[in-house]
């Protein structure tokens, strides 16, 4: 079966639309039933009540008119006749007055029907009926009685029985027409106020009967599928995210399933996506722990290598602290040595002992060569603490160089190498530094050179 | 809601309705001596006009001979009696004389052929209508009393034996199967129509007949039965022939007999038994009665007029306009007309004041108009 594409509020409202339309008919055939019942009671009211009343006053007036007869006849007497006679028209103009009522009434009902024509051609019969009946009163019935002469039978009278008969039949057909046009109109009411109660019982019925049926249906049908799209939430719940609900009609429900299988697939991409970062991430944890170890490792290498340093820095301090120490250990003396030479060298100039002079300017050249020595130790020990301390002056290179000549020509000679100073007596002029490292660099090329060369001649030219 | 509405309608229009109709009675109360016109002229306009007792046509009048100049001058009272199939000739007699001679006081009776006897013969009536000559005691009452009479037949009848309209069955009986119902011995045997004939069914028969003062009755008697008066008892009896034909028009298993005018009158209720005499049934018409071949219940209608009366105006003009018109009014009436050859010789009878029967004391059976002519012509000579 195709499902209509409606939503469930249109199916509801669907429902309800056929409720209203039975209601409507309902109402509509209620409405039509109550005003033919209406109209009918309206005819009776209007036309059959009025009409046998008069019907009957007719028929009583006839049946007087026959009377006035009968004492027409008993009454001999002239004055009595006369007053017979004159009673007789107020009768007639009565039935006259009362036919004329009779058409009134049927011309004046709307609800005019083939009945009706023939209750016209029923009253038509009597009129004539009537009117040949008061004839025959006036040209042979009086007549007749008037010269019968009292004999046993009266045939004037017998002889208008048949059309006083027919006369009273024609009353009767009327009265007859008016019973069974009300006896119509009742069976018209009393069938419509049948039919209508079943039309309304069964309307009901039927209203009731959809109401439920469409309701049940659709609560049945929203049950089912809002059921299964409970099971579906709920395996999904539990993980399983391959359910799909199937899909039918246009209504909420189908928009619902349409949307939870979008939330499902949805979920399903989200999970797979989260699932790659997963496993990305965990791929970046793992390599962060590498990382960190690698750290650690590099760390702990650093604390040992630091260690290791600090260790080795220690010890070169200690070494530097102890050369330090030692060398101003040295120096001190050597200080006092160099004193005490330089007095003595004074002593012996001033007595005049050139002989103890070399000698005593070799010690003091050995000393203030020791006295390097040991400086530089310092230095070098300074150094590795990284104090190294610059002395910087203004000082004249000649004379740094003469000294250091002074110095080394002893060294030279020793080993018979003649060392030339090849200078102007000014030299090159004066210059910023730190005299002492100068001359200790330039003590220690000389020194070398002495050292490692025999017999050779060197010319030191300071260089500008 | 709706019904509301038309009562309050009906309320609006009632004082209308009201005024309409009441300003109209007087007019209709004041119309009151026309009526008579007035109801003629709707009784015209009617479709179905039923058949009236005696219709309207051209007033019956006397021939152009009849000298009619002294008729208004006439005065006095005539006093007619007897036989209701007499009745309807003397009542359109009546009607002329009324009209011509306004003067004359006609009293008409009908008591039977026997009771306008009893009065005719007492005096106490100048003219006794028959439908059988007068007997042999009636003319003895009469010579008691001084009165002579004169003897006029007016018109042929024929004694209608009748049935209901829906009677399908008995459409011709025998003059044997009639004597079989109608004789004495007949009561308490003869009760069903298959009584009269074994192939009629076995419903109950009735009986209607004119009383025992009808001519009607004595002459049916001596014809059938064979003896005047003679006839069994539990039969429906009336003077009056009118009541008896509407009670057999409304009895589907009754039987009667009657005046052939009575039959004519309610032919569309009643259907006519043809009479089989030996030569086949005959139905009663017109012509079978005229013809004779009606037989044996045709028989001619009388009047009788009393001779010693017949000197006053009044009487002797009446009678005058009576023979005069008597051949018209038999026919209007409903029977056969006498030939005018009789008619002429009632008025020399009259004229010669012939009193006395021809009939030698009562009913003779099976009397033809010829005969009749006979019997008068020769009393004339």
């Amino acid at each position: 079966m195709k499902r209509p594409r409606l939503s469930i509020r249109q199916q509801l409202l669907g429902a309800f639309g056929i409720d209203l339309i039975l209601m409507g008919l309902l109402g509509g055939l209620a409405l039509v039933n109550m005003s033919l019942m209406a109209g009918k009671a309206d005819q009776v009211q209007r036309y059959s009540i009025p009409s046998l009343q008069n019907v009957g006053r007719i028929h009583d007036q006839v049946e007087r008119y026959r009377t006035l007869q009968l004492e027409f006849m008993v009454h001999r007497n002239r004055a009595d006749r006369d007053r017979l006679v004159h009673m007789m028209g107020e009768v007639e103009s009565s039935v006259a007055d009362g036919l004329e009522r009779q058409r009134r009434l049927i011309a004046d009902d709307e609800l005019r029907t083939h009945t009706l024509q023939e209750v016209d051609d029923a009253l038509d019969a009597f009129d004539s009926l009537w009117a040949t009946y008061v004839r025959a009163n006036r040209t042979q019935f009086l007549p007749a009685v008037r010269r019968s002469s009292g004999g046993s039978v009266q045939p004037a009278w017998s002889r208008l029985n048949p059309l006083v008969n027919e006369l009273f039949d024609a009353v009767e057909r009327l009265a007859q027409l008016d019973e069974e046009s009300t006896r119509d109109a009742m069976a018209v009411v009393s069938g419509t106020h049948r039919s209508s109660r079943l039309f309304i019982l069964g309307d009901t019925a039927v209203s009731l009967l959809l109401s439920a049926c469409v309701g049940l249906l659709l609560a049945a049908r929203l049950a089912g599928r809002i059921g299964d799209l409970s099971r579906a939430t709920r395996r999904v719940a539990d993980g399983d995210l391959d359910q799909h609900v199937p899909i039918s009609g246009g209504d909420e429900l189908s928009q619902l399933a349409v949307h939870f299988n979008d939330m499902v697939a949805s979920l399903r991409h989200q999970h797979q996506t989260l699932e790659q970062r997963n496993d990305e991430l965990e791929a970046s944890l793992e390599e962060q722990r590498r990382l960190t170890e690698d750290l650690v490792r590099r760390e702990q290498a650093e604390a040992a290598a630091s260690q290791a340093q600090a260790e080795a820095e220690a010890r070169d301090s200690a070494k530097s602290a102890f050369l330090a120490t030692m060398s101003h250990e040295l120096r001190t003396p050597l200080n006092a040595i160099l004193g005490f030479v330089q007095v003595m060298r004074l002593e012996a100039t001033h007595r005049g002992e050139e002989r103890h002079l070399g000698d005593l300017g070799r010690i003091e050249a050995a000393g203030k060569h020791l006295l390097t020595v040991i400086n530089n130790v310092l230095d070098f020990s300074k150094i590795e603490q990284g104090r190294m301390d610059l002395e910087v002056l203004d000082f004249r290179v000649g004379d740094l160089v003469r000294e250091v000549v002074g110095i080394v020509e002893p060294l030279a000679d020793e080993r018979r190498n003649r060392l030339v100073l090849d200078m102007a007596d000014g030299g090159p002029g004066a210059m910023r530094s730190d005299p002492g490292k100068l001359r200790q660099i330039l003590f220690n090329l000389l020194a070398n050179a002495v050292k490692f060369t025999d017999s050779r001649l060197r010319r030191r030219r300071p260089a500008r | 809601m709706k019904n509301t509405l038309i009562h309050c309608s009906l309320l609006l229009l009632l004082p209308a309705i009201a005024g309409c109709v009441e300003p109209r009675a007087p007019g209709l109360h004041g119309t009151d001596g026309a009526d008579g016109t007035d109801s003629a002229e709707v009784a015209k306009a009617g479709p179905n006009a039923p058949a009236v007792p005696t219709p309207e046509e051209a007033p019956l009048e006397p021939g152009p001979e009849f000298d009619r100049t002294a008729l208004g001058e006439i005065r006095g009272a005539v006093r007619v009696d007897g036989s209701s199939t007499v009745f309807p000739i003397t009542e359109l007699v009546a009607g002329v004389v009324e009209s011509l001679a306004p003067n004359i006081d006609v009293g008409l009776g009908v008591s039977g052929t026997g009771g306008g006897f009893q009065k005719f013969c007492r005096g106490e009536v100048q003219i006794a209508n028959a439908s059988r000559p007068i007997k042999a005691a009636e003319e003895a009452l009469c010579a008691e009393h001084g009165v002579d009479f004169i003897e006029v037949p007016v018109a042929f009848d024929g004694v209608s034996v009748v049935v209901h309209a829906d009677n399908p069955w008995a459409s011709c009986m025998t003059l044997a199967e009639l004597k079989t119902l109608w004789r004495p011995e007949a009561e308490g045997r003869v009760e069903s129509w298959s009584d009269v004939r074994h192939d009629w069914p076995g419903r109950p028969i009735k009986l209607y007949a004119p009383g025992q003062d009808s001519g009607t009755f004595d002459y049916f008697t001596r014809a059938v039965v064979g003896r005047e008066g003679a006839a069994r008892s539990d039969f429906i009896g009336s003077e009056d022939d009118y009541l008896l034909a509407q009670d057999i028009a409304a009895d589907a298993d009754a039987v009667g007999f009657f005046g052939f005018a009575y039959y004519r009158e309610y032919r569309s209720r009643l259907r006519p038994v043809a009479v089989d005499a030996g030569a086949g049934c005959v139905e009663p018409t017109l012509e079978s009665i005229g013809d004779g071949s009606y037989r044996p219940l045709s028989r001619p209608l009388f009047i009788y007029i009393s001779v010693p009366d017949l000197g006053r105006p009044a009487i002797a003009g009446f009678v005058e306009l009576y023979l005069s018109v008597a051949s018209g009014a038999a026919e209007r009436a409903g029977y056969v007309a006498l030939p005018p050859r009789a008619y002429d010789l009632n008025r020399t009878r009259v004229a010669r004041r012939e009193t006395g029967s021809l009939w030698a004391g009562g009913s003779q059976v099976g009397v033809s108009i010829e005969r009749l002519l006979e019997l008068e012509s020769g009393s004339e000579r």
